[in-house]
């Protein structure tokens, strides 16, 4: 019953796509019968059906005439299968190639939410591809290398904070040519993000941080010129005010991320949450260190962790990888004595609190750690 | 199966040239992949 449904489905295609033809219906058609090769593949295990899919898949994803979510659908299954069948060397193309349609299926002129719903979607794909890059080991070659796998998954996390940086980019130019207009389109903007639907799984709900206090006490003995700001005064004007005159920031905060409205999560502060749109907008250009002593700020998510957030924002003023610019929510048992007794202290339940150890042995070269994630 | 068929029918319908052939033998081919991976998908024995 299963062979001769899929061999009359086979058939039929093989017929239209010898050869295939320009019509971009005939690709549609190429990629229908990819997925049928695919399914035969996993019901009999034949090699062969597996990489004629995968062919199939590749020129579908190549194919410039599909529209970029189409392609984009075509080069993640592909990569998939390829990973299922050991082809490491396609596999890694089309997940490339996937995570640069990624950018283009969510094209700034849909809807935002869209766009987020879109690569929500897609949220596993920068890490399998990540995950494939290291798996090919194959250190003579691009594709093998650990950064290859680093920049797949920082560029498929960041597409959609990236693109809020490059508009505010967009509106510093426009700024100093028209500021009439840039102050309009910014109180535009802001209407608009007024009506940015809540997360309804965000709680705002804050448990006390019963060492946060001790925690400040310390870094100013050790930092004692350090500006702090607490209760009362931390508010999110405040600290934005502050960020926009240091280089180094320490925040002993609630995070929260927002699986609805990725660029709404951020840092609870006394009079609101410190977003990251608002980091995103703000243009922090003597930024060197943040230490978030927070959780949630390193997640793995389809939303967009606020540690994520700061380190896309230290990368585009300093000209280096996010990874290597940017410390966040780091096991400071190395790092000072503080960060030692944050790690046992700060956290609101028992055990939470960062995973990793920092491997500090440049501590004048803090800028350039690869950044540590928090399992908070 | 229902919707196998009824999509094998309208493909059985529908001459090559013309122009909504390729739209169907894609429902067929979508409808037939569905059909296969339900009958005996291998992850679900």
């Amino acid at each position: 019953m299963i062979r001769p449904v899929l061999d009359d489905a086979l058939r039929m295609c093989q017929a239209v796509l010898d050869p295939p033809g320009a019509d971009p219906w005939d690709t549609l058609v190429g990629v229908g019968y990819a997925s049928a090769l695919a399914c035969r593949y996993e019901l009999s295990g034949d090699p062969d059906a597996a990489t004629a899919a995968i062919e199939t898949y590749q020129r579908g994803a190549a194919d410039t005439g599909l529209s970029a979510f189409r392609r984009l659908d075509a080069a993640h299954a592909g990569a998939k299968l390829a990973v299922r069948c050991g082809e490491t060397g396609p596999g890694l193309e089309l997940y490339a190639l996937a995570i640069d349609l990624l950018d283009y299926a969510a094209w700034r002129g849909i809807d935002r939410r869209d766009q987020e719903r879109l690569l929500a979607r897609y949220a596993g794909l920068p890490s399998d591809a990540a995950a494939m890059a290291i798996a090919a080991g194959r250190p003579e070659t691009a594709a093998g290398r650990p950064e290859t796998a680093v920049e797949c998954l920082e560029r498929g996390r960041g597409v959609l904070l990236d693109r809020l940086l490059d508009d505010s980019a967009d509106l510093a130019r426009l700024n100093e040519i028209n500021p009439a207009l840039a102050a309009q389109f910014r109180e535009l903007r802001s209407a608009l993000d007024g009506i940015a639907m809540p997360d309804p799984e965000a709680s705002d709900f804050e448990m006390p941080l019963l060492y946060a206090k001790a925690e400040a006490d310390e870094l100013l003995s050790l930092f004692p010129t350090a500006v702090h700001l607490s209760e009362a005064a931390a508010t999110r004007d405040a600290v934005l005010a502050e960020m926009g005159s240091h280089c180094w920031f320490h925040f002993a905060v609630h995070g929260v991320t927002d699986g609805h409205t990725p660029v709404g999560g951020g840092l609870q502060l006394t009079n609101g949450r410190l977003t990251i749109r608002d980091l995103a907008q703000r243009r922090l250009s003597d930024a060197r260190f943040a230490y978030l002593s927070a959780c949630e700020t390193y997640q793995d998510s389809p939303a967009i962790p606020v540690g994520r957030s700061l380190a896309l924002q230290l990368s585009a003023h300093l000209k280096k990888w996010p990874g290597e610019t940017l410390l966040t929510g780091a096991d400071g048992g190395q790092l000072s004595p503080w960060a030692t007794r944050t790690r046992r202290t700060n956290g609101t339940q028992e055990g939470e609190g960062p995973s990793r150890r920092l491997p500090l042995s440049r501590p004048k070269a803090l800028f350039r750690l690869a950044a540590h994630r928090s399992r908070g | 199966m229902e919707a196998f068929r009824l999509t094998r029918q309208s493909l059985d319908a529908t001459s090559p040239q013309h122009r909504y052939y390729l739209v169907r033998l894609l429902n067929f081919v979508v409808a037939s992949t569905t059909l296969a991976r339900l009958n005996h998908d291998p992850a679900r024995p």
